[in-house]
């Protein structure tokens, strides 16, 4: 039996890498098409997050199907219900990449080319590093990479906040240009709720080590949580 | 009673006959098994060693491949790679193999491609390009891999797993897009002045009564124009040359003294830095570099007719001659506008502008440092660029210094470090 149920949790495994894949080259398409102003490239951006979709509810399925069938407990049930919730994250991240490659039509369909309120190419990069990191964290179960994951989050909070108050300034500069900011702002906010989501799969990779839930500081700090009770038989 | 002691008597004679003869027999097979035995671990002994060695021929031939070959069972774990398949996705071989591929290789078409073959009826390979990200971090240096996967059988014809080889086709598809780049490019160059004398002459046919000053006007549009298309002619003519010629100019390569040249080059460009008030800046040691002169000058004049181009009025230019090792390094340094990272590793390419509007304004041909790439590597040098948005860009030439003998000697030439004349400054982009 436990052989079956590792087996079970193998596929799981790989089907949330595979959506992590997905995911991540979704993510750097659609930034690619926002910097080439490539409407192919957005359009199959967009097509592309289809998968993403349908993948997600074959791993949900997949995951009620382990939780009916070998009533996993301890490291196992965290697994398998991190990987419950890392497959909505992912599942969500898609979902910003498709509105970043509609975004990226938009600014395409712009003769003027107007600079973007933020350092689009870092922030871009940053938010694809936190994204690998948070699945490298979940290959290896590796709680180091997943506390760094967190650590990165707030920078990205720190780049898009600042980014508000130059969008102001060029909208005043331009006033003509203000459609074209909001679209950049749009970009912005979606990487900033990527890289939010990243942060949330790198919180689940320490859930499943640990078993406590690390979200909202903790403030359940001390009380047991869930099956994490029962100590780690894996 | 004597009858029945000689049938016993006789019975045990038997038996003993009977016994040492068994006996016999199984010394001689436990003999025989012996050296059958030792017959046995002999011909094991050397079937292992041909497994070994045929092992290590497959190990030797897999890794020295270019092409990067992986297995993977139907667990769609990695069971081994080569070193190329380790260098292309870049993985450890000792971490990753025995894990699944969806945990080495975070690539959905890799992923899919596996999962395919693996499932796959047919024998037939299945075929895919993929985009891989050469190291983690690195934003620009994308791999374009042509993977194909084919399902493994035994010798029952059941499936046992999947091998996937990765063809590295980064180059060729980059030199792909030069070519395509190319013929747009040279169409375009010839097709622009063109049309501009094209719509001259149609005016000037169509208006026979045009006053003196417009007709001169237009007269002047197809000379300027025509002057342009036969630049880019000759241009493009030097480029074939130097292609074509490549090898027959080794022979006229010898040790020069490279100040005389860089002396001629700028002596060549007064004029344009005249016009600008840009200093032509001269630093040179004394030495001899492995050049045919002529063509250093060549290379330098379109290297400082540039940095001129590029560079804003009342800017330095400075032309510097030193012995790096054993190499003669020149450069040409401006202080103009500096070029963007993203263009410094295509300013070689024929007809690669950074901005288009602007450099044709400029009139340049868009092979200028084509040229200049060419005669460097003609000359067994290399040509480069270094530049810095808004400082400045420099561009070197490495050529091998003179041989041993005469290399250092000042020769004819004394050192020079002194100003030539006009100032200044320029930027990349060819000429």
């Amino acid at each position: 039996m436990p052989i079956f149920l590792q087996r079970q949790i193998n596929t799981l495994k790989k089907m949330l890498l595979s959506l992590g894949a997905l995911c991540e080259e979704q993510v750097r398409g659609s930034l690619e098409a926002v910097v080439t102003r490539d409407v192919a490239l957005a359009q199959r951006i967009i097509e592309g997050d289809k998968k993403i979709d349908l993948l997600e509810i074959d791993i949900e399925e997949e995951c009620l199907h382990t939780l009916a069938l070998h009533q996993p407990v301890a490291f196992d049930l965290r697994y398998v219900v991190a990987v419950l919730k890392m497959n909505n994250d992912l599942e969500r991240i898609g979902d910003h990449a498709k509105s970043i490659a509609e975004q990226a039509k938009f600014l395409a369909g712009e003769g003027e080319v107007t600079e973007a309120p933020f350092d689009l190419n870092a922030m871009g990069r940053r938010v694809e590093q936190m994204l690998r990191h948070a699945l490298d964290a979940v290959v290896n179960i590796d709680v180091e990479l997943a506390h760094e994951v967190r650590v990165l989050d707030d920078e990205i909070d720190i780049m898009h906040a600042s980014m508000y108050g130059r969008a102001i300034e060029l909208m005043r500069e331009n006033p003509h240009q203000t459609e074209q900011m909001i679209h950049y702002i749009s970009v912005s906010r979606q990487l900033e709720r990527i890289a939010d989501h990243a942060c949330n799969i790198a919180k689940d990779v320490l859930y499943i080590t640990e078993g406590e839930i690390p979200r909202h500081g903790n403030i359940r700090r001390g009380s047991a949580v869930g099956s994490s009770a029962d100590g780690d038989n894996a | 009673m004597q009858n029945v002691l000689i049938i016993l008597l006789a019975l045990a004679l038997v038996a003993a006959v009977l016994t040492a003869a068994t006996l016999r027999r199984r010394l001689r097979r436990y003999k025989e098994g012996l050296t059958g035995q030792r017959e046995h671990n002999r011909q094991l002994a050397e079937r292992l060693t041909t497994v070994e060695r045929r092992r290590s021929e497959l190990e030797a031939v897999l890794s020295s491949m270019v092409e990067g070959v992986a297995a993977i069972d139907t667990e769609e774990r990695l069971i081994s790679l080569n070193r190329a398949a380790a260098l292309m996705l870049s993985l450890d071989p000792k971490q990753a193999v025995g894990r699944s591929i969806q945990e080495v290789v975070r690539n959905a078409s890799l992923q899919s491609l596996v999962t395919e073959a693996l499932g796959s009826q047919a024998n037939t390979p299945a075929t895919r390009e993929l985009n891989l990200r050469l190291s983690p971090g690195s934003s620009t240096d994308d791999l374009s891999i042509q993977a194909q996967a084919a399902p493994v059988r035994d010798a029952e014809g059941r499936r046992v797993g999947a091998v996937v080889v990765l063809h590295d086709v980064t180059r060729l598809r980059r030199l792909e897009s030069v070519r395509r780049d190319f013929v747009a490019n040279v169409s375009h160059e010839i097709k622009t002045p063109i049309s501009a004398i094209k719509a001259a002459i149609e005016t000037l046919i169509d208006d026979e009564q045009m006053p003196a000053p417009a007709r001169k006007n237009f007269t002047g549009i197809i000379a300027r124009q025509t002057e342009r298309l036969d630049a880019i002619i000759e241009d493009l003519l030097s480029l074939t040359r130097l292609e074509q010629e490549g090898g027959t100019v080794s022979d006229e390569i010898e040790a020069h003294p490279v100040e005389p040249v860089i002396r001629a080059a700028c002596e060549t460009c007064h004029a344009k830095a005249d016009a600008k008030s840009i200093t032509l800046k001269i630093q040179a040691e004394p030495l001899r570099a492995q050049v045919v002169p002529t063509l250093l000058e060549q290379a330098l004049v379109n290297l400082i007719d540039n940095a001129i181009k590029y560079s804003t009025d009342n800017t330095t230019v400075v032309i510097s001659a030193e012995r790096r090792n054993d190499d003669a390094v020149l450069t040409v340094t401006d202080e103009g506008r500096g070029i963007e990272p993203e263009h410094l590793p295509r300013v070689f390419e024929r007809f690669y502008r950074t901005d288009r509007a602007r450099s044709r304004q400029l009139g340049g041909t868009g092979l200028g440092l084509s040229i200049v790439k060419h005669i460097a590597e003609t000359m067994n040098g290399k040509a480069s660029v270094r530049s810095q948005l808004g400082k400045g860009s420099t561009f070197t030439l490495v050529f091998r210094t003179g041989k041993q003998d005469g290399a250092l000697e000042p020769a004819a030439d004394s050192e020079v470090a002194g100003i030539v004349r006009a100032p200044k400054p320029p930027t990349s982009e060819s000429a």
